[in-house]
Parts: C-alpha cells; sequence; structure tokens
C-alpha cells in the first residue's frame, strides 16, 4: 500500500468539503454558548483553507464539528457535506468510520495527542487497521513509509520507539503521520505548531505544503497566527464571535481587507517593522460573549466606524469576485489600515 | 520603616553601574530526592554573563531548552545559580545575610507567562495585588487598601473589579493584575516572562503599550524572556539570543536583525511567520532536533544543526567576539565580518 | 455536569469572560453538587440521621439511665416502637443517644485526622526534598501497623470515653489525608501562583496555608466524608470487640454488638435498628464523598 501517489480515483467533481449554514451550539447549566453561527464554507482538493481568529471566535468548535468530535451537550445545526456525503447528524458508529478513514486530525498538543503508553510504530498504523483492515505487517510497512514522507530520520528505527522518546517536533511529524495514512481527503489541523519551537514550526510548515503538493489532500489549518495564515493558504476564513466576518484568497484579504476586524487586526499584530516601542495600535473592549446572542454585527461595540445600522442586523455578504465579507462599512479602499487608537 | 538600601545603590546608579548583572553563571539540575538518579545532570545555563541597565529593557530570546526561563528565575532570587554570581546594583547576593536579601529582592519582582496559572484562583483581585505587601511589613491595612486601588487603576483595571475573582476575567486582564502586583513594591526591576504569548494578538499590543507606559512613568527596567522573536525585537533595547544555556549573539534590536553573525540568530529570523503573503516563505536552513541538554555537543553547542559546521566547531567552543558597539557573538564563522578588535573576548 | 467538561470546552474568554451566573467566591461545585440527585439525597440521610440522633431525645422522652429488668425484650409496640433491649432501654430512645455517641465520635475523629493529615502533608510536599522524604516514611511506617492491633492496643491502655475514642481513631486515620495532601502540594508547589508569593517574600507556612491548602480543598473535603464513614465503622468495630464506652452510654456499634447475642432467640429488633442505621449512615457519607469528588471533577484514586 503506496503512501506516496495520491488517490487514485477520478478527481472529484465539486469541493471536498461544503459547510453550509453551520450552527453549533454548546449547552451550559444554565445557558447556552452560540459558539458557531451560520457558518459556510468549501475546501477543495488540494487547497488549504486557513481559519482564523482569537480564542473565542469558534474557530476550534467548528474544527471539533467538522472532525466529528463535539461533545455531548453540543447541539448542531446546518449542513456539512464531506465528498458529497452528509456528516451532520450521523450516529457516533458510522462517524467512527469517518475519523481517520476520510478525514484526518490533527491537533494542538503532540505530547497529548499520542498515547504514552503505546509505540509510535503501532499508533501511526492503527487508524489503517482499524478503517481498512489491514494486516499487522502491512500496516507497519505503511506507517514506515509514512513516516518517511513526514520527515523523520531513520523511520523504521522510529517504529519501535515510544512517543517521550520523541522530541516535541518529531512527536507531531508522527501525529500528522498517523493523520494521514488513510490518506483521508480532508485534513483539519486545529494550531498544529502553537505549541512548537518557532525553528521546528516552520519545519512542520513546510511539511504541510510538502504534503499539500504530494498527497493532494483539502486542508483546514486552523490557527490565530495571521504570520502562519499568509504564508501556507491559498484561502483565509476569519471568524469573529462565531460568525464569519471575511473570506477569500489570502493575499487579496491580506492586502486590502474588507472587514473592519480584520484590518484592525492586520494592524494589532507585531511585525519586525513594527516601530520599535512606538505606541501600537489596540482594538478597543473586548469579545463578545457568546451566551448573549445580540442583532447586529457582533463587532460593532469595539468598531470605529460602527453605526445604528451595524447593530440593527447581522450585515449580509458583499462580495467582489471570490472575496467576500459581512460588513456595512468596509474599509475604503484608498486607506487599508484603521485609524490608529492610543491603548486604554 | 523605609527598607534598608542595597549597599552603596546610589553610588552604583550614580556611576553607571548596572541594575542587574549576571557574571558567569551556571545552573546545574541533577537528578534530586533520596534516591539519587543516575541521570545525568542537565545543564541548564552554562557561563552566562549579562547586565540589565536601569530604565532599559534587556531581552532574552531562544527556544525550548535554551535556559532563558532559568535564567529567569535566577535573577529574580527563586533559584541559585550553581556557579557564578548575581548582583543588584553592585552588591553580590550571595554575601548578603538572608535578611539582607530578602529586603534587597523587593527591587527585583517577576511578572508571569500564564495569565491562568499566576493568580491564585481563591484569592479576590485585590488580595492578590496587597501579597507583597503584606509579606514586606511596614504598612498598615489602610495604606496598603489605598496604594491597591492606586495600581489597579494605574494598570487599568475598574477598581470596581477589585472583588473579583481571577476565573472572572480575561487572558488581558488577568496578566494586568500580574502587572500591578509586580508593581506593588517599587520594584527597579521587572522579570517579564512570556507576559504576553498566552494571550490573543489583539490583546498583546494592549499589555505592551502599558508595559512601556510603566516603564516610561516609573523609570523601571524589564528583563524580558520570550520565544517570540517580533516581541523582543520591538521591547527590547539590548538582546541576547540564547541556545542550550549559552548566550550565541547579544547586540542592539536593530543592528542584531539587520546583519545578524550567528547562525542560530539568523535562522530564528527567517523561521518567523510573516503575516505578508507577497514574501515567500523561507526554507529554513537549519536541520534536526535540539540535542538534549544532559549531554550538549561538544565545543560549539549549535554545531549539530548549522549549516555551515566543519570539524573546528566540533573541537573548539567559539568564543565571543565583538561585531559592533555592544553586539557580541560566539562563531567560528560568523555570517559578518567581526570588528576590527578582537580583544573584547568574554569568558563563556 | 462537573467543572471540568465546561471548562474543557469553551475558555472564560469564549464565554465573554463572566461565568454563568454565580456569585464571587467559587459555587460553581456547589451547583455540581446540587445537581447530583444522589449526592444531595446522601446529604438529607446525613442530616435527617444527625437530627434524629440529637434533636429526636427533646421530642421523645426516654431514660437510658435507669435499667429497668423487669422491661427487658419486649416486642415493638405501643409505648416502645422499637421495642426494649435486655435490660429494659427503650430501643428507639437508645438509637437516638448511640446516635449522639456515634456521630460525634466520627465527626471528631474525622476532624482530628484531616487537620492533622492535612498539616502533615502539605508540609511535607511543599517543603519536599529530605524533609519530606522523613515525614513520608514515618507516614508509611505508621501505615504498615495494622490499624485495627493498634487501635486494639490503645482502646486497651486508655480508659475509654468520647474524647479518647476520638483522638485513637483519629490518630489512626490521619495517614490518608496526609498522603493526599501531600500529593497535591507536590503538583501546587509549582504553580506559578506559588512561585510569585516566593518572589514576593511571603514565608513559607503562609504561601503552605494561603496557596496549597487552599486550593486543596476539594480533596481535603471529599476525603474528610469518607472519613467520617471510616470513623463510623471503626468505632462499631471496636465497639464490637467490647471496646467501647462504658454502658450507660452507648453507640451504634455497641448496640449491634450486644443485640447479636440474642439473634437465636429472634429479637430482631435489638440488631437490625442499629445495623441499618450504620449501614445508612456510611453509605450516605459515601453518597456525599461521591458527589463532592465529582462537584469537584476530581478523579476517583483522590479522595
Amino acid at each position: 500500500m503506496s503512501a506516496r501517489a495520491p488517490a487514485a480515483g477520478a478527481a472529484p467533481a465539486g469541493p471536498v468539503l461544503e459547510v453550509t449554514g453551520l450552527d453549533v451550539d454548546i449547552r451550559l447549566r444554565r445557558s447556552v454558548v452560540h459558539a458557531v453561527q451560520g457558518v459556510s464554507l468549501q475546501v477543495a482538493a488540494g487547497e488549504t483553507v486557513g481559519i482564523v481568529g482569537e480564542s473565542g471566535c469558534g474557530k476550534s468548535t467548528l474544527g471539533l464539528a467538522l472532525a466529528g468530535l463535539l461533545p455531548e451537550n453540543a447541539v448542531t445545526r446546518g449542513s456539512i457535506r464531506l465528498g458529497g456525503r452528509e456528516l451532520a447528524g450521523l450516529a457516533e458508529r458510522e462517524l467512527r468510520g469517518v475519523r481517520g478513514a476520510e478525514v484526518g486530525i490533527v491537533f494542538q498538543d503532540p505530547m497529548t495527542s499520542l498515547n504514552p503508553t503505546q509505540r509510535i510504530g503501532d499508533q501511526v498504523g492503527e487508524t489503517l487497521r482499524l478503517q481498512r483492515g489491514a494486516s499487522k505487517a502491512a500496516a507497519r510497512e505503511a506507517a514506515a513509509e509514512m513516516l518517511d514522507l513526514v520527515g523523520l530520520p531513520r523511520p523504521r528505527e522510529q517504529l519501535d520507539r515510544f512517543p517521550h522518546e520523541l522530541s516535541g517536533g518529531m512527536r507531531q511529524r508522527a501525529v500528522i503521520a498517523a493523520a494521514l495514512i488513510c490518506q483521508p481527503r480532508l485534513l483539519v489541523a486545529d494550531e498544529p505548531t502553537t505549541a512548537l519551537d518557532v525553528t521546528t514550526q516552520a519545519q512542520i510548515l513546510e511539511l504541510f505544503d510538502r504534503l499539500r503538493q504530494t498527497l493532494g489532500m483539502a486542508t483546514l489549518l486552523i490557527t490565530h497566527d495571521m504570520g502562519v495564515v499568509a504564508g501556507h493558504t491559498d484561502r483565509v476564513f476569519v471568524m469573529y464571535a462565531g460568525r464569519e466576518a471575511e473570506t477569500g484568497g489570502t493575499a487579496e484579504v491580506f492586502d486590502a481587507p474588507q472587514h473592519r476586524y480584520t484590518a484592525a487586526l492586520l494592524e494589532s499584530i507585531l511585525r519586525m517593522e513594527t516601530q520599535r516601542k512606538s505606541a501600537l495600535y489596540t482594538i478597543p473592549g473586548r469579545p463578545p460573549d457568546l451566551t448573549a446572542a445580540p442583532a447586529g454585527c457582533p463587532f460593532a461595540p469595539r468598531c470605529t466606524a460602527a453605526t445604528s445600522e451595524c447593530r440593527g442586523e447581522f450585515p449580509p455578504a458583499a462580495a467582489d469576485g471570490a472575496h467576500s465579507w459581512h460588513c456595512y462599512h468596509p474599509v475604503p479602499a484608498a486607506d487599508s489600515s484603521p485609524e490608529v487608537t492610543e491603548a486604554r | 520603616m523605609t527598607a534598608p538600601a542595597v549597599p552603596g545603590a546610589a553610588a552604583a546608579a550614580a556611576a553607571g553601574v548596572p541594575l542587574l548583572s549576571l557574571s558567569g553563571v551556571t545552573k546545574i539540575y541533577r537528578g534530586g530526592g533520596l534516591l539519587a538518579r543516575a541521570a545525568a545532570p542537565v545543564q541548564a545555563l552554562s557561563g552566562i554573563s549579562l547586565h540589565a541597565g536601569a530604565g532599559a529593557t534587556l531581552g532574552i530570546v531562544g527556544e525550548s531548552g535554551c535556559g532563558k526561563s532559568t535564567l529567569g528565575r535566577i535573577a529574580v532570587g527563586l533559584e541559585k545559580p550553581t556557579e557564578g554570581e548575581v548582583t543588584l546594583r553592585g552588591a553580590s547576593l550571595a554575601a548578603m545575610s538572608r535578611a539582607e536579601r530578602r529586603i534587597a529582592r523587593y527591587a527585583v519582582q517577576m511578572m508571569f507567562q500564564d495569565p491562568y496559572a499566576a493568580l491564585n484562583p481563591r484569592m479576590s483581585l485585590a488580595r492578590i495585588i496587597e501579597e507583597p505587601l503584606r509579606a514586606k511589613g511596614g504598612m498598615p491595612r489602610d495604606q496598603r487598601r489605598a496604594r491597591v486601588r492606586q495600581l489597579a487603576e494605574e494598570v487599568g483595571l475598574a477598581a470596581g473589579q477589585l472583588d473579583r475573582y481571577p476565573r472572572e476575567l480575561s487572558g488581558g486582564q488577568r496578566q494586568r493584575v500580574g502587572l500591578a502586583r509586580a508593581l506593588a513594591t517599587s520594584p527597579a526591576l521587572i522579570v517579564a516572562d512570556e507576559p504576553v504569548s498566552a494571550l490573543d494578538v489583539s490583546v498583546r499590543s494592549q499589555i505592551l503599550n502599558l508595559m512601556t507606559e510603566l516603564q516610561a512613568e516609573h523609570q523601571l527596567s524589564y528583563l524580558m524572556v520570550s520565544h517570540d522573536l517580533t516581541v523582543i525585537h520591538y521591547f527590547a533595547d539590548h538582546i541576547a539570543v540564547m541556545y542550550l544555556g549559552k548566550v550565541v549573539e547579544s547586540g542592539p534590536p536593530a543592528e542584531l536583525f539587520r546583519a545578524p553573525a550567528h547562525h542560530y540568530t539568523r535562522a530564528l529570523i527567517d523561521a518567523v511567520p510573516q503575516p505578508a503573503p507577497g514574501r515567500v516563505a523561507q526554507a529554513s536552513a537549519i536541520r534536526g532536533e535540539l540535542p538534549s541538554a544532559s549531554a550538549p555537543p561538544s565545543g560549539c553547542r549549535f554545531r549539530t544543526r548549522c549549516p555551515a559546521a566543519t570539524s573546528l566547531c566540533a573541537e573548539q567552543e567559539p568564543p565571543l567576539r565583538d561585531f559592533g558597539p555592544g553586539h557580541q557573538a560566539a562563531c567560528h564563522f560568523p555570517l559578518t565580518e567581526p570588528a576590527a578588535s578582537t580583544l573584547g573576548m568574554e569568558s563563556t | 455536569m462537573s467543572i471540568e467538561n465546561v471548562s474543557a470546552v469553551l475558555s472564560a474568554d469564549e464565554r465573554g469572560g463572566r461565568p454563568e451566573g454565580e456569585a464571587a467566591g467559587g459555587r460553581l461545585w456547589l451547583q455540581a453538587f446540587a445537581g447530583n440527585r444522589l449526592a444531595v439525597a446522601g446529604l438529607a440521610v446525613v442530616i435527617a440521621l444527625t437530627l434524629f440522633s440529637f434533636v429526636g431525645p427533646l421530642l421523645y422522652h426516654t431514660d437510658q439511665i435507669h435499667t429497668r429488668l423487669s422491661m427487658e425484650t419486649l416486642r415493638p409496640g405501643p409505648g416502645h416502637p422499637l421495642g426494649t433491649d435486655n435490660v429494659g432501654y427503650d430501643q428507639l430512645g437508645r438509637l437516638m443517644v448511640g446516635g449522639q455517641t456515634t456521630l460525634e465520635v466520627a465527626f471528631g475523629a474525622a476532624a482530628v485526622a484531616v487537620i492533622l493529615g492535612v498539616l502533615w502533608g502539605s508540609a511535607a510536599g511543599y517543603l519536599g526534598g529530605l524533609v519530606d522524604g522523613l515525614m513520608m516514611r514515618i507516614v508509611d511506617a505508621l501505615l504498615a501497623i495494622p490499624a485495627i492491633l493498634l487501635l486494639l492496643f490503645l482502646a486497651t491502655v486508655f480508659r475509654p470515653s468520647v474524647l479518647m475514642l476520638i483522638i485513637v481513631v483519629g490518630l489512626t486515620a490521619w495517614l490518608v489525608p496526609a498522603r493526599l495532601v501531600r500529593g497535591e502540594a507536590l503538583s501546587l508547589r509549582s504553580r506559578e501562583y506559588v512561585l510569585a508569593a516566593k518572589t514576593m517574600g511571603v514565608r513559607t507556612p503562609t504561601i503552605i496555608f494561603r496557596h496549597i491548602v487552599t486550593n486543596s480543598i476539594g480533596t481535603i473535603l471529599v476525603n474528610a466524608t469518607f472519613q467520617v464513614a471510616d470513623a463510623i465503622l471503626v468505632v462499631a468495630a471496636l465497639s464490637f470487640l467490647g471496646l467501647g464506652i462504658a454502658p450507660p452510654a452507648t453507640n451504634w456499634g455497641a448496640m449491634l454488638s450486644d443485640g447479636l447475642n440474642y439473634t437465636f432467640s429472634g429479637y430482631w429488633w435489638l440488631t437490625y435498628p442499629p445495623g441499618i442505621a450504620i449501614v445508612l449512615t456510611v453509605v450516605a457519607f459515601n453518597l456525599v464523598g461521591d458527589g463532592l469528588r465529582d462537584a469537584f471533577g476530581l478523579d476517583a484514586r483522590r479522595g
């Protein structure tokens, strides 16, 4: 079972992943958290879409929903189609057949993603055995190939090692190998490099780029790091308060952000070019309470350009080709950076 | 009760003696306990010499295992160096009595990384900020309360929030509380260990702005430890790059980033993801994995991952050489030419 | 649903930095406990039995001092809802009085065990190193002595009274909480807020109390409830072995023990009531303990 050839078969007719109107509510003791509201997106084969936002924007919940890993107190509405097949509402038994085989998942912390008492080779090959019924020997062989593909030195030696014998970067590579061994159509990576050193992060991101070219899967890269998004995604999906704020080709969105939040976020990022010791741009206020679901644009309370219209109804999508945004007062073309405000 | 000043403080400040100075500091961790394991000792720090000046920020940047956190802890007194000396305003801490040291320590306080673990979840904000004042003593209760309110205002917390508990606050607010607590005893230096790494991007700028303001207002010095190059570049006046327990390069930020001498510094700069899609991601030049801290490579510790390593690098540890004013690096085959005079060699 | 489930799904930021309608002071565990029906039932039983034992005699007067051999072993009937025992004491009243002693000793012993254990364990865990090693080896050594033997020895040496029983039982029970709290202390001592306190120059005893112990309250509370349950059983066992308190004082264990002499005579009211009382109380405390453990999100091994 060669791990190098992209999945044989006809090129998919439509997008690999198609999410339409996804709502996820988390039922708590006395309140309901509207973690995701009305999210729609598509990812085509060989494409990497970055889902970016800060904590509390719902991106992790979205990732969990796509992986079918939401907790019991989560209520989902809307549609998630993978290769044309509807995933939302599937029973756990059927979801188990999807996870690993059709959807590969990579989480943030490689130390807790791997079972410390199980050898690497066994963990990487496990999905192949469970989902495709491969024999132990075949799985082991495939695991060795995958470990080589993800750049682990001396892959056959690593098969019999335990996770604690590997460094963080190597562990994450092993996790990626495990996620991709069944050659899933979709890879969901939730903050895959956040727990790693910056030099290791660079190596892992390079690996993702390489794998994308070799294996041709659709990738969803969930991260809070705009820099990661800029360098390694084809399209970007900006989330705020559980909703879509803006989406489009990465270069377009970064060069000419339309949604005020996107512009503000880009402005407040520290870059190497940021003038040292200068007053930094800050976004006033705090992220909203997701248990309340106020009408209108969720960013309005913090937006310098908000009007009463913004507080009325959630802005419909405005678009310019593949670039779309939900904002009544997008950033004017001439000036793509919002006013600088002092902190406090 | 006026805290007895660190001996010679005023004179030292006048003479330009650095506020905090580490000389030849080494820290070795052994497998401890009654049953000492045969595991090799871990060399967290090896011969570190650094100074932090008044009103300025010294930035320490490096990845996991470089020893920067240990450095921070030694600076603030949570750990004692195995070898070497720590001096505060010219006075050696080791030479002081326990009581004197305890008083001297109030000049250096710490701000922690994880806003969710840095505050006792069972204490109200007011009591958290008050704690250092109570420990130091000499302030009656109302005075302490007034000071707490003053500190809260300075860091941008509403007075009404003082009765709340940490769990009710966001990460950014908790870091503000951490800052207020660190400021309580009017320290001269705050050691900030990854102060914004755990915060959202948009909140980082709020806290960094706050730290800059406080620095200007109180003539504060910072020893900022971080793995994030962009934060260090923005905030520090002088940077030290660490790898596996050693300083591999140090210098002013502008120069360090414009023309790094050490290959590791170059690799760090290249590895930072830039939010500018036009820029092609640099292929990382360094290979391999971090060696174990209990068995660091011979000679230059970075040689196992360096694209320019030769056999010389395995045999001889490179000394620190000058590359410009205040700019030093330890490399046999640096990326730029060292300064004409090679006399400025500090022992490593 | 415990605290852990909630925080696993959302961070404070996702909830907008406000907990779902809770008073400042950390009462989330109270709500979780209140939602656990078994735990609340257990608590209700405990309260009921405590009221029964302490308030009961004020409402239902019987003579528990003077024996009346003419009234011995009467069946339950009018005037004596649970009959009388072999020396004429009204059984129901005896149950109440016995309950007082049982519960007093149980709560007292639990308190002694917990306080001693917390002090010892938190100091050992926080100080670490040689001190910790020494202190915990002492605990290990004491644990190696079978509790029953120790109890028998102590009970024969000291004249049994309520206070003595409390001390004796407490002294054998403190080892478990000591270990538990030491474990907590070991993990808490490297928390950043503890390090912060050290940098501030807070003195060690203050750190131990303010930061270590207060953040171990969950484990301590859970263990305390199990201590009470255990103490009841230990006292019952001691009394069964004849080392309880002298009559006319009594406790449920002693009642059970006395009553067993008459098992074959069919005087069921001498054995079942105290037996059921013991079982009920122990189970109730265990349910409360389990409920607290779930509410605090602790795993099964601790507390």
